[in-house]
C-alpha cells in the first residue's frame, strides 16, 4: 500500500488577454514576462491599433485537475 | 508587524542593492511563501523524530492523518513561489483586479503606504476607490487608508463595499460570486478591527462581495474560473452601489487582497 506516493505535478499554462482599446477584439496569448494586468498589451491583429491593454492574465488547467 | 515587514525589506535591500521597489515586493512575497514552506518543514520533521524516540505509533498515526492536507498546501506554496517570480496576479488578486478596472485612466492618489485611491462618479453618486498600489506585490494597508481619509480627513462616505477572495468549502465551485455584509478582509486582524472602528464611529454600513475559492487558489496564478468572474463582480458593485446609496450620496469600493501582477 502506497501511503504518501507523489501526485504527478500538473502546471497551467498561462495566458494573457489583451483587449484593443479601438475594436474591443479581445486576444488571447501566452504570458510574457513583464505583462501585467492594465499594462500594455500587444498589437491588435483585428485593426493593427497599438492602444491594447492587458485586461486578465490567467492560468489554464487540463480538465481532470478542474475543482 | 510593521516592524517584521520592515526589516524583512531592510534586510532585501541590503542584498540585493538596485532592485527596484516592484523586485523587492517580488522578493518579500516569495520569501514569505519559503518562510511557511520551511515552518511544514520543521513540524513534519517534529512529529516524526518524536515519534521515533518516543517510539509511539500514535504521534506517527496523527502526522500521517494530516500529510495530505500538508502535502496539498506545500505544494501550493511551492506553485505560489513561481508566480510570484513571475510577477504573475494570484486568485487573492481578483478584489484588485475590480478596483483596478474602475481607477483605470483616473488620477491616483496616495492613501496609506503602498495604497492608493481615485475618486470617480457613478450615476449621480460619489466613489472613492481604493487598493493596493500595484503590480507589485503588495496587500496595501486599506485599515490605515480608511482611518485617514474618512477619519482624519472628513471625507464623508455613505457606505462601505469590499471584495476580495474568500474560502470555499469543499464541493463549492471555484469563482462562484456571493453578496454579503462586514468586512471582508483576511490577516490577523488589525486591518478588519480598523475598518469596523471607523466604520462603527461614522455609522457606515459594509457591504462585502466575494469570490470563492480554495486556499491552493489564493495563492497560486489566478484560475481562469476566477478571471471569469470579473464581469460578475463588476456588475454586483454596482447594482450593490445603486441599491444602497441615493443620487447625492457617497461610496467607498475597497479592492482587497495582493495586487501582484495587477495596475490600474
Amino acid at each position: 500500500m502506497m501511503l504518501f506516493g507523489k501526485k504527478k505535478e500538473i502546471m497551467p499554462e498561462i495566458y494573457s488577454e489583451d483587449t484593443c482599446q479601438s475594436c474591443t477584439e479581445k486576444t488571447k496569448r501566452r504570458f510574457e514576462e513583464g505583462d501585467h494586468v492594465y499594462g500594455a498589451g500587444m498589437q491588435c491583429k483585428k485593426c493593427m491599433s497599438s492602444k491594447t491593454l492587458v485586461t486578465a492574465i490567467y492560468g489554464e488547467y487540463p480538465e481532470e485537475d478542474k475543482h | 508587524m510593521r516592524t517584521r515587514d520592515d526589516r524583512v525589506r531592510a534586510e532585501i535591500k541590503k542584498l540585493c542593492s538596485g532592485a527596484d521597489d516592484q523586485e523587492i515586493s517580488k522578493i518579500e512575497n516569495i520569501l514569505e511563501a519559503a518562510t511557511a514552506l520551511n515552518l511544514i518543514y520543521k513540524v513534519v520533521r517534529h512529529y516524526y523524530l518524536m515519534g521515533k524516540r518516543t517510539t509511539s505509533m500514535f504521534i506517527l498515526v496523527q502526522l500521517q492523518m494530516v500529510m495530505p492536507l500538508l502535502l496539498e498546501e506545500a505544494e501550493a506554496l511551492q506553485k505560489a513561489i513561481s508566480a510570484f517570480k513571475r510577477g504573475q496576479p494570484i486568485g487573492d488578486g481578483i478584489g484588485p483586479m475590480v478596483v483596478g478596472k474602475m481607477m483605470f485612466g483616473k488620477e491616483k492618489k496616495l492613501a496609506a503606504r503602498e495604497t492608493i485611491y481615485s475618486e470617480d462618479e457613478y450615476k449621480g453618486r460619489k466613489l472613492y476607490l481604493l487598493k493596493a498600489e500595484g503590480p507589485a506585490g503588495t496587500v496595501g494597508r486599506p485599515g490605515e487608508a480608511i482611518t485617514r481619509l474618512v477619519g482624519d480627513l472628513g471625507i464623508k462616505i455613505d457606505t462601505i463595499i469590499m471584495i476580495d477572495a474568500a474560502l470555499k468549502l469543499e464541493g463549492e465551485k471555484t469563482g462562484d460570486v456571493a453578496e454579503g455584509i462586514g468586512v471582508a478582509i483576511g490577516g490577523i486582524g488589525v486591518e478588519k478591527y480598523q475598518v469596523e472602528e471607523v466604520a462603527s464611529r461614522f455609522n457606515i454600513p459594509i457591504y462585502a462581495v466575494i469570490v470563492k475559492q480554495s486556499v491552493q487558489d489564493a495563492i497560486t496564478v489566478m484560475r481562469k474560473e476566477i478571471a471569469d468572474a470579473f464581469e460578475k463582480v463588476t456588475n454586483t458593485v454596482y447594482s450593490v452601489i445603486e441599491d444602497k446609496t441615493s443620487e447625492g450620496q457617497s461610496a467607498m469600493v475597497i479592492g482587497v487582497g495582493n495586487t501582484i501582477g495587477v495596475g490600474q
